[in-house]
C-alpha cells in the first residue's frame, strides 16, 4: 500500500476502522483508576486475546508494520504515518492494549528489523508484528536499573551456542510472553557498554524461571526472570557480538517515542477527580477549587504538549524540547491527582467503606511506580539537562574502565 | 492548509524582525538606559523604531485603522519583547488599551488612528487586584452630565508617556486626552523597572464616550491581553533559562563547571519543563481562538501556568547565578521584578483559578 497523499490514506484507514471495530461509543463504564493493572493471569490472557485478535486483523489488512521497510514485510511509510494511524485509532473502539503488546510490536519487532539477520527477520518479524508471538524485555537487573549498561547477566559462548546465567527484573508481561529480548554480558574485560550482546530467548527454554513481582498496589504486572544455565543458539543472537548496547539504545529510544497506540489512560483523570469532588459537595470550598484549578491546568497542558509532539511526528518534523517533557509531567500529574483524591476522601481513603471510593487507593499506590518505570524522574531530568539543554556530564568513575574492574552493588 | 503555513511564515518573520531590532538596541541595555535616564520603562527611541519601522503599534487593531495581525502576531512580538525587557508601551498601549478600543464604538476610531501612528494610550479600568469588576462599588472615574470626567486611578500602566487615557466609569468607557485640561499624571516608582506606571487624577477633563457597554468590551479584551502577556512571560522565562544555562557552563567551582552538578541540572530541567508547558498553553489558546471568541478558559489556563512558571524560573535564575545574581548590575533582578509584576497586573493566580472554576461551572452539582 503506497500513498503520498496523506488525506486519502487517512480516509482509507478510517473506512477500514469503521468496518472492522466501529467508532468509540460514549457510554462510560466505571472509571478505571488503576495505574498498573491488578489482574489474575486468566484475566490478563483474556485481555491479550482481544487485542491480539485486533492486531492480527490489522496486520492482515496491511496496517501492521507501517514504518518497516518493504523488504522486511512492512509498508515502508515514514514515521508520520504511524503517528497518524495511532491518532485515528483513538477515534475507534480498538480494544485496550497492554504493555506486553506494545513491547512486542513497538520495541522487540523493530529491534529485530533493525539489527537482525534476514533469517531472523523472516522467522520472527511477521509473527511479532501480528502478535502471534509475544515478546518481553529482559533488560533491567537487581544491580542494573538506571545504570542498565552495568548489567551482569553472563553469556559464555561455546561452539554454536551460548550458556547464560543471570537474573532479570521488572520484566513486564514475561509470564505471558513467548520470547524475551535479552541483554547479556559477553565480555567482562572491556568497558561496560561494549561487552553486551543481545539475544532473542524463547522463554520455554530449560533453565528459565519466571516469578511474578508483587507491586505495592497489589498486582503483578512485572516479573523476575531467573536464567540458570540457559542455552541459546547463536542463530538467536540479535546483532553483532559486543553491539548489544546499540540494540538497547535503539529500543529505549523507541520506548520514548511511543505515542501509546491504544494505550489506556493510566489512573484517574482530572474529570474523575472533579466528579469525585462534586459528588462530595467539595467544590463549594474555595480551597478545593484552587487545588482543582491547578490540576486542571496541569492536565490540560500535558494533553496540549502531547498534541504538539504528535502533530510534529505526523508532520515528520522534530518536536523540539517539548518531546522530552511528557513522561515527567505525566508522572507528576498522576501523583497530584492521587494525593488530592486521597485528601478529598479522607477516612474513605483510610479504610474501604464499600462504596467504590476505595478504588482511588489503587491510583494512589500506583503513582509512585510511574515515577520510576520507563526512566525515573531523576533520569528524565538528567536527560533534559544534558541532551536538551546541553549541560556538561558529571565526572564519571565508570568510563574507560573494564567492567570487571567496576565497583557494583 | 497552505494559508496556515503562509501565516506561520509571516509570524516567524515578524518574530525574527523584532528579535533583531531588540538586539540592535542592545538587548537589556535598553532597559538599563531608560532606568539610568530616570524614565524607567520608557525608551522613546526604541518605541519609535518598533512603531514606525516595524509597524507593531497597529498589531491586533482593526484593519481599517492600519491594524494588522491578531493573536499569533501579538504573542510572537510580546514574547520577543519579553525576552529583552525592552521598555516600550507595546503591552500597556497596543495590547491592553488597543484591544479595548478595538471593541468600542466608532467614536474610538480617531484614537485608534493616533495609536497606529505611534501615540500611546493607557487603560484605567482595573482595580487594585488587577481585575475588572463591573459590580465594583467604587469606580475610579465618573462621567458628569457635561461629558466631563473626574476621578482618580492609583496605578495606571504606561500613563506617564501616554497621550490618551481609556477610563471606565460605571456605565461607559471614555477616552480622555491627557494633554488636555484637567489631567494630572504622577509617575510612580515601580517594582518592575522596565514598565512605567502613574497615578492619574482627572478633574472635569473633557472626554469622548467610546462605549456604553464596558463589560462586554472589557471582558474579551482583557482575556486577549492576558494571553498576550502570557507570551511575554514565556519570553522572559526563556531568556532567564538561556542566560542561566550559559552561566553554569562557564562558572567553575570544585574544578568543574557548576552546570555539571546534578542539583543544578535538575533545577534547570524543571525550568525547561515549565517553559515548554507554557508554550503549549500559548499554542492551545491560538488553536482554540480559531474556533471560539470566548477565550476565558484558555486565558485562565495560560495565566495560571505562566504566572508561576515565570516566577519560578526568574527566581532560580538568581539562585543559580550565586551572589552575582543578587547584584543590581546583573540583569537577573530585572526579570525577577517583571515576573512578579506580570503575575499581578491582570489579576493574581488565585483569582484566575477561581475564575476558571466559575467558567467551568465547578460549583454546580
Amino acid at each position: 500500500m503506497e500513498s503520498s497523499d496523506g488525506t486519502a490514506w487517512d480516509d482509507e484507514v478510517r473506512a477500514w476502522m469503521e468496518a472492522t471495530v466501529g467508532p468509540v461509543t460514549s457510554g462510560s463504564a466505571t472509571p478505571d483508576l488503576e495505574v498498573f493493572r491488578d489482574l489474575t493471569d486468566a484475566q490478563e490472557e483474556e485481555l491479550l486475546d482481544k487485542i491480539r485478535a485486533y492486531r492480527r486483523t490489522r496486520f492482515d489488512a496491511g496496517y501492521g508494520a507501517l514504518t518497516l521497510p518493504v523488504e522486511h514485510g512492512g509498508a515502508g511509510l515514514p514515521a508520520s504515518f504511524a503517528a497518524r494511524f495511532s491518532q485515528i485509532e483513538r477515534e475507534y473502539a480498538v480494544p485496550p492494549s497492554t504493555e506486553l503488546i506494545s513491547v512486542t510490536t513497538g520495541l522487540v519487532a523493530p529491534a529485530v528489523a533493525l539489527f537482525g539477520t534476514d533469517a531472523q527477520r523472516d522467522r520472527f518479524l511477521a509473527p511479532l508484528l501480528r502478535t502471534d508471538q509475544l515478546a518481553c524485555q529482559l533488560f533491567s537487573e537487581p544491580s542494573a536499573g538506571s545504570d542498565l549498561a552495568g548489567l551482569a547477566c553472563r553469556a559464555v559462548q561455546h561452539g554454536d551456542s551460548w550458556t547464560v546465567h543471570g537474573q532479570k527484573v521488572w520484566s513486564s508481561g514475561a509470564r505471558h510472553a513467548d520470547l524475551g529480548l535479552l541483554l547479556a554480558r559477553t565480555d567482562p574485560d572491556v568497558v561496560k557498554h561494549r561487552g553486551i550482546t543481545a539475544f532473542l530467548l524463547p522463554l520455554d527454554t530449560p533453565g528459565v524461571t519466571i516469578r511474578p513481582i508483587r507491586q505495592m498496589s497489589g498486582g503483578s504486572s512485572f516479573n523476575e526472570v531467573f536464567l540458570g544455565a540457559v542455552e541459546i543458539p547463536d542463530e538467536l543472537r540479535i546483532g553483532e557480538v559486543g553491539r548489544g548496547w546499540d540494540v538497547a539504545k535503539a529500543t529505549l529510544a523507541y520506548e520514548r517515542q511511543a505515542s501509546g497506540t491504544g494505550a489506556r489512560q493510566k489512573g484517574g483523570s482530572f474529570a474523575d477527580l472533579l466528579a469525585l469532588a462534586r459528588s462530595m459537595g467539595a467544590t463549594d470550598d474555595s480551597v478545593v477549587r484552587q487545588r482543582l484549578a491547578d490540576i486542571y491546568v496541569l492536565s490540560a497542558l500535558r494533553d496540549a504538549t502531547a498534541q504538539r509532539v504528535a502533530r510534529a511526528a505526523a508532520a515528520g518534523v522534530s518536536p523540539g524540547p517539548a518531546g522530552s517533557v511528557g513522561k515527567l509531567v505525566a508522572s507528576d500529574l498522576l501523583v497530584q491527582i492521587g494525593e488530592f483524591a486521597a485528601d478529598l476522601l479522607g477516612m474513605r481513603t483510610v479504610a474501604d467503606h464499600g462504596d467504590g471510593s476505595f478504588e482511588w487507593t489503587a491510583h494512589l499506590l500506583g503513582a509512585p511506580g510511574y515515577r520510576l518505570a520507563g526512566g525515573t524522574d531523576q533520569i528524565q531530568r538528567n536527560i533534559i539537562a544534558e541532551r536538551v539543554l546541553g549541560l556538561p556530564a558529571e565526572p564519571r568513575v565508570d568510563m574507560g574502565v573494564a567492567f570487571s574492574q567496576l565497583r557494583r552493588g | 492548509m497552505s494559508q496556515d503555513s503562509d501565516r506561520e511564515e509571516m509570524v516567524d518573520e515578524l518574530r525574527a524582525t523584532v528579535r533583531s531590532v531588540c538586539a540592535s538596541l542592545g538587548g537589556t541595555a535598553g532597559a538599563r538606559r531608560a532606568i539610568d535616564a530616570g524614565t524607567p520603562g520608557a525608551d522613546a527611541k526604541a518605541w519609535h523604531v518598533l512603531s514606525e519601522q516595524v509597524g507593531i503599534a497597529g498589531l491586533g487593531l482593526p484593519e481599517e485603522h492600519a491594524g494588522i495581525g491578531g493573536l499569533p502576531e501579538m504573542m510572537a512580538v510580546s514574547e520577543e519583547l519579553g525576552a529583552t525587557l525592552l521598555p516600550v508601551p507595546f503591552f500597556s498601549s497596543t495590547v491592553l488599551a488597543g484591544q479595548v478600543l478595538a471593541r468600542c464604538d466608532a467614536s474610538a476610531h480617531p484614537t485608534l488612528e493616533a495609536m497606529a501612528g505611534g501615540e500611546t494610550a493607557a487603560l484605567a479600568a482595573l482595580g487594585n487586584d488587577g481585575l475588572w469588576d463591573p459590580a465594583r462599588a467604587a469606580f475610579n472615574f465618573a462621567l458628569g452630565e457635561d461629558g466631563r470626567v473626574s476621578g482618580h486611578a492609583s496605578t495606571v500602566l504606561g500613563a506617564p508617556e501616554a497621550r490618551w487615557l481609556v477610563a471606565a466609569t460605571p456605565g461607559e468607557l471614555v477616552v480622555v486626552d491627557l494633554a488636555g485640561p484637567g489631567c494630572q499624571v504622577v509617575p510612580l516608582p515601580t517594582l518592575d523597572l522596565t514598565r512605567s506606571a502613574g497615578a492619574v487624577t482627572l478633574t472635569a477633563a473633557p472626554g469622548t464616550v467610546v462605549s456604553g457597554q464596558p463589560d462586554s468590551v472589557l471582558r474579551p479584551a482583557l482575556d486577549m491581553a492576558t494571553l498576550v502577556l502570557a507570551a511575554e512571560q514565556i519570553g522572559g522565562a526563556q531568556a532567564c533559562l538561556d542566560m542561566t544555562v550559559a552561566y553554569v557552563e562557564e562558572r567553575h567551582q570544585f574544578s568543574r563547571p557548576i552546570g555539571s552538578f546534578q542539583a543544578i541540572k535538575h533545577t534547570l530541567a524543571d525550568a525547561l519543563v515549565k517553559i515548554e508547558m507554557g508554550r503549549s498553553a500559548l499554542a492551545r489558546a491560538v488553536e482554540l481562538s480559531e474556533h471560539t471568541e470566548d477565550l476565558t478558559e484558555s486565558a485562565a489556563v495560560a495565566r495560571i501556568w505562566c504566572n508561576e512558571a515565570y516566577r519560578f524560573v526568574s527566581a532560580e535564575a538568581i539562585q543559580l547565578h550565586g551572589g552575582i545574581g543578587f547584584t543590581w548590575e546583573h540583569d537577573a533582578h530585572l526579570y525577577f521584578r517583571r515576573a512578579r509584576a506580570d503575575a499581578l497586573i491582570l489579576g493574581t493566580t488565585s483569582s484566575w483559578r477561581e475564575r476558571l472554576a466559575r467558567t467551568l461551572n465547578w460549583t454546580g452539582h
